[in-house]
């Protein structure tokens, strides 16, 4: 399933087939100070585990999941708080 | 807690954590704030995602039907073991190869602009029909993958068509085989019966279409004691389900005949998943009654009485639906 989360690359586009906050991608990547692997890293982490959440419908399978868990996914890192400060660079920090 | 742990089962406490970790400053009425503000968030966006991809499944589900109509205009058959089809959008391929006296038929569709994956789960049946064709005819279910591949096995000779089961979801309870509605075919209503095999290998007969009540047959290959549900609606639209216990045979497959009664031909109907006897324990004392009181035949009868047995919750309703001596 992990294979199937999209790059954040190619969510920059209107036409990617999931349904993503406008700007995004873009937004994602300039917090993590343009680095598009570190970023990249991290959204397939966030994913992941909304994948492994309730918030995916148990009935739903394969692509209809993966849509439903990078709608979520997105939403919940453009929409709140969490657009300013991602929770997985705080905490390498705070290790480091 | 750490970011690379899992959390099974809550989203709320995932975006929780998560707001706690990236502010460690925040206090519990902002945590709670902000989880609302995330969680209505991915509400409204799940939402959204399910109306895309429900468009893009009737898009994807139409074009579908309509190559199968095309297809039914080919001849495929054991004389042309393979025939394609396609629209603008979507390429629809047929092939068939040889498997002993029958053959393996596969269909895969193919799109550059649709999504394929919305057909995961759709359920279609594929017939063979003509002079070569048996005389009752059998509907041989199979399921698309998200690849778009659906394979039918152990079809018998003949012209090859398909329809799909346009009430089946892929939502559909896993083991639970969608049944295509009967009037709608000619062949049937000329021979009064009916038949759909389903890819495990069980042969579903209704008999007696014509007549006031007609009787459902079950042949399953697997010896093991099984009951299998069956939801039907009647006439005046009344939901009935009914279980059917399966004896294994002294030879041969086993084989049980029960009532339908008001079965309406020209609904659909479901049967499965397949069950073993201890998982009806809990089982509506009055459904278990209904279902030994349907049974047409000693097989059946024989079958109820081993559940009886499996089962002793229920022995006492079993006995009592039972035919006296």
């Amino acid at each position: 399933m992990t294979e199937l989360i999209p790059l954040l690359s190619d969510l920059l586009f209107v036409h990617c087939g999931f349904v993503v906050p406008d700007g995004f991608a873009e937004s994602y990547v300039k917090l993590h100070e343009n680095d598009w692997n570190r970023a990249q890293d991290h959204w397939e982490r966030f994913v992941q585990r909304v994948l492994d959440s309730d918030r995916v419908e148990p009935y739903a399978q394969g692509e209809r999941a993966m849509k439903q868990a990078v709608a979520a996914a997105s939403s919940v890192l453009h929409e709140t708080p969490l657009q300013s400060r991602c929770p997985r660079c705080v905490s390498e920090r705070r290790r480091s | 807690m750490t970011t690379e742990e899992p959390v099974h089962g809550g989203f709320e406490r995932l975006c929780r954590e998560l707001l706690a970790e990236a502010y460690p400053e925040a206090d519990a009425r902002w945590l709670d704030e902000h989880t609302a503000s995330a969680l209505a968030a991915a509400d409204r966006a799940v939402a959204m995602a399910d109306l895309r991809a429900d468009a893009a499944r009737q898009e994807i589900r139409a074009a579908v039907l309509e190559l199968l109509g095309r297809l039914r205009g080919r001849d495929f058959s054991p004389d042309a073991l393979a025939a394609e089809v396609e629209t603008e959008a979507v390429k629809l391929t047929a092939t068939a190869r040889p498997a002993g006296p029958r053959f393996a038929v596969t269909l895969r569709a193919e799109s550059a602009t649709l999504a394929v994956g919305e057909l995961a789960g759709l359920w279609l049946a594929a017939r063979a029909t003509g002079p070569r064709a048996a005389r009752l005819p059998v509907r041989y279910l199979a399921q698309f993958t998200a690849q778009g591949v659906a394979v039918f096995s152990n079809v018998p000779a003949g012209r090859w068509t398909f329809d799909l089961l346009t009430h089946s979801s892929p939502g559909d309870r896993p083991g639970a085989y969608p049944m295509p509605s009967v009037r709608t075919d000619v062949a049937a209503a000329a021979t009064g019966s009916y038949a759909v095999a389903t890819p495990d290998g069980a042969l579903f007969v209704l008999h007696d279409l014509a007549g006031e009540s007609p009787t459902l047959e079950i042949t399953a290959p697997d010896g093991r004691p099984r009951l299998v549900p069956i939801r039907y609606r009647d006439r005046t639209g009344t939901a009935h389900r009914i279980l059917v216990a399966l004896a294994p045979a002294d030879t041969g497959p086993a084989s049980s005949r029960v009532d339908l009664p008001g079965f309406s031909p020209d609904s659909p109907w479901e049967a499965g998943p397949f069950l073993d006897e201890d998982a009806i324990a809990s089982a509506d004392a009055r459904l278990v009654a209904d279902s030994v009181r349907a049974t047409r035949d000693r097989a059946t009868l024989r079958a109820w009485r081993s559940v009886a047995k499996v089962v002793p919750e229920l022995a006492g309703v079993i006995a009592k639906a039972l035919p006296r001596p």
